[in-house]
């Protein structure tokens, strides 16, 4: 059984189609890329997948439960976690606060006002190596709202992979990072998804094929191709659609 | 181990204030602060924490109150007795309820919807006070008399310092039961919610059910203040949950400064201070009380407890004393300048007779009075704006350190 199945998704805001038509399987362990040109609508699916926005027909089925009438936090809680293209975080909150929120569901504290957080050590001592990892150690008691670019984008990939969820959608997740933070956060981002199914959505032709060992190709919001990076470099609808024309170098897309 | 030091002081703190203020109005004063704090902290939950502008916070307050005092009642009619020491217990437990109710279809959204239905049920329940009479009695109001209430340990209440004992107890329970909340998941969550509730959603937890939880606590804590307000007046009025007593407690957190925990303390001591000294010296109380708030919206947005919080990096580089030479410069002119405006405000509103202040003697009438506090205030003025940049540049020196705390720095 597939882990995530997108039957025949489309969404349109207005009069706009936005994504017509979409197909898509994802299985279990799988890493998985969806490319395509800017506003070719890779976010908007996301924002489906995740349940923040609505479909405008068609099903999504997470683990064989169709989930596209959930709100964000069922789906959440099923074992879906994803983290956005613009950094979404509790700017108010220290990053260590900023990572133990995200932890606080999956180790089943719920709504609790019982425990009392500094007492709980194995929670603490998973934001503490959660910190570590991401490189933030240093910047633990910072406002997240403080922090510098990077920064701030290592801590949304924080919150997306903190949960160990099964299924981890990154929207752009080394966008804006220079060379060495990209190549760190994608070793973070290799070791943390381990076993776990991948979707990720990426600019950088050099970081897809070599994260990724399947491609979907996304253009003007129809799935035009999806399989091996190999034979998506062969696709001729591909090259055409898409890697003919210049791919931008990682980086400068907003 | 600090933690258990500083809230053993903070008892000690307790027990000895009615020691140093004995006189009948210090205890008084005393026991409006024990209140006002519990109540201000309690709508802190909501707006600083947790990110809920509510105009309607004295209803929770009220209803609390006004329950407690029913309770009374039915010890004094010798139907049920309860303790006295568990009258605020009744007031709290009747605010949560209230909020269970309210809050079940308004913390769904925080932001102008949360804000509007707060307005709108605390208007309902001002308004229906005055019809529900057997509840609420009416103009008059509902009151009591708590020494009917079985002695506590000898106790029988009917001198106001043992009423500060009671009050300052559950102020105390309450203030650690509020700190505590603050620690635990869904107090953490709720400044989650209050930054960000979309990305607090794809965490796992629905943002309205978090806002729900700390409106719950906020209505049970400010249920609690009602019933010690009841305790220590014996009588509640439509007055205690209005708009007007919202607005109040508004002003404690918010001058207070909402980003500390304790910041509500601070303005609940401050106004209770300012209500209920002021108000024996001018009419004009109301109107300076504005001031203050729109002067700390204005210039101090995270109150009085974020302008001290300002020196926290002076005082750790050990150069706070740069500041006190400049401090010193400014606060004469500005205090010359707020002292002369006070004059002229006040003169403004006699209408006859010589009016001393500060031991001199003005008249209304006189073109004198006017012109000699109009130079005052304006050679005060020219003043200020001469030492300010001093302190600006002190602020700047005492504050400078690695650019990456360059945050703390802000010049108040
Ligand atoms: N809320 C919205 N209302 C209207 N149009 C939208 C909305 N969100 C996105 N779009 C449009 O949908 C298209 C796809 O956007 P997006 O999914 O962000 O693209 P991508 O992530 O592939 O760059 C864009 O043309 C964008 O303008
Ligand atoms: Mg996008």
């Amino acid at each position: 059984m597939s882990v995530l199945q997108l039957d025949n998704v489309s969404k349109s805001f207005g009069n706009s189609a936005i994504l017509r038509n979409v197909h898509l399987r994802i299985e279990p362990g799988e890493r998985h890329a969806i490319i395509g040109p800017n506003g070719a609508g890779k976010s908007t699916l996301f924002h489906l997948i995740s349940g923040r926005q609505q479909v405008s027909a068609g099903r999504i089925l997470f683990k064989g439960e169709a989930i596209h009438t959930l709100p964000p936090h069922e789906i959440a809680r099923r074992g879906l976690a994803r983290s956005f293209q613009v950094s979404s975080l509790f700017a108010q909150l220290s990053v260590f606060e900023n990572l133990r929120c995200a932890l606080l569901w999956p180790l089943g504290y719920g709504y609790s006002f019982w425990h009392l957080l500094s007492r709980e050590k194995a929670l603490n001592a998973r934001t503490e190596s959660l910190l570590d990892e991401l490189g933030l150690w240093q910047r633990r008691d910072v406002p997240a709202g403080e922090l510098a670019y990077a920064e701030q984008r290592a801590l949304e990939l924080g919150l997306a992979i903190a949960s160990s969820a099964e299924l981890i959608l990154l929207d752009e997740p080394v966008a804006g990072m220079n060379a060495t933070e990209a190549r760190q956060a994608l070793a973070l981002i290799r070791r943390v998804t381990a076993g776990k199914t991948l979707v990720v959505v990426e600019h950088d032709m050099t970081v897809v094929f070599d994260i990724a060992d399947r491609i979907s190709v996304l253009v003007q919001g129809e799935l035009i191709a999806s399989d091996t990076p190999a034979a998506i470099r062969r696709n001729a609808r591909v090259q055409e659609a898409y890697l003919g024309v210049p791919v931008p170098a990682g980086g400068q897309h907003a | 181990m600090r933690a258990l030091v500083l809230w053993a002081g903070f008892a000690l703190v307790l027990m000895v204030l009615p020691l140093i203020f004995d006189s009948v109005l210090g205890v008084s004063i005393l026991n409006q602060m024990a209140i006002a704090i519990v109540f201000a902290l309690s709508y802190n939950l909501l707006l600083g924490q947790g990110g809920m502008l509510s105009f309607g916070h004295a209803v929770y307050f009220g209803l609390g109150g006004f329950l407690a005092v029913h309770a009374m009642l039915l010890t004094e009619t010798q139907t049920l007795a309860i303790p006295l020491v568990l009258i605020p217990l009744a007031g709290g437990l009747c605010g949560l309820c209230a909020a269970l109710f309210i809050g079940s279809f308004s913390t769904g959204r925080a932001g102008t919807v949360f804000a509007m239905i707060s307005l709108g049920v605390g208007e309902l329940l001002a308004a229906s006070s005055l019809i529900l009479v057997s509840f609420f009695g009416g103009e008059s109001g509902v009151s009591a008399d708590r020494t009917f209430a079985p002695p506590f340990f000898g106790v029988d209440f009917s001198q106001d310092v043992q009423v500060y004992f009671l009050a300052a107890a559950w102020l105390f329970v309450s203030v650690l039961g509020m700190y505590l909340f603050t620690r635990t998941p869904a107090g953490r969550l709720a400044n989650a919610v209050r930054d960000n509730p979309e990305r607090a959603r794809f965490l796992g937890y629905s943002a309205g059910r978090v806002r729900f939880i700390s409106f719950a606590v906020a209505g049970f804590f400010a249920g609690i203040a009602g019933g010690l307000f009841a305790v220590n007046y014996e009588i509640l009025t439509a007055g205690n949950l209005n708009a007007a007593s919202s607005g109040q407690v508004l002003l404690m957190a918010y001058i207070g400064g909402l980003g500390v925990f304790i910041g509500p303390i601070l303005g609940a001591v401050l106004l209770t201070l300012i209500n209920s000294l002021l108000n024996h010296y001018t009419t004009l109380w109301m109107l300076y009380l504005g001031l203050v708030f729109v002067l700390t919206v204005m210039f101090l947005p995270r109150g009085l407890t974020g302008l001290l919080m300002l020196h926290r990096v002076p005082w750790q580089q050990g150069r706070l004393g740069l500041l006190v030479r400049p401090y010193t410069l400014t606060a004469i002119p500005g205090a010359v300048l707020v002292l002369s405006l006070i004059g002229l405000l006040e003169l403004s509103q006699r209408e006859t007779g010589p009016f001393v202040y500060l031991g001199i003697p003005f008249a209304p009438g006189s073109a004198v009075s006017w012109l000699a506090l109009l130079a005052v205030a304006v050679i005060a003025f020219v003043a200020l704006r001469r030492t300010l940049p001093g302190l600006r540049a002190a602020w700047a020196e005492a504050s400078a350190q690695s650019p990456r705390s360059m945050h703390e720095g802000d010049a108040p």
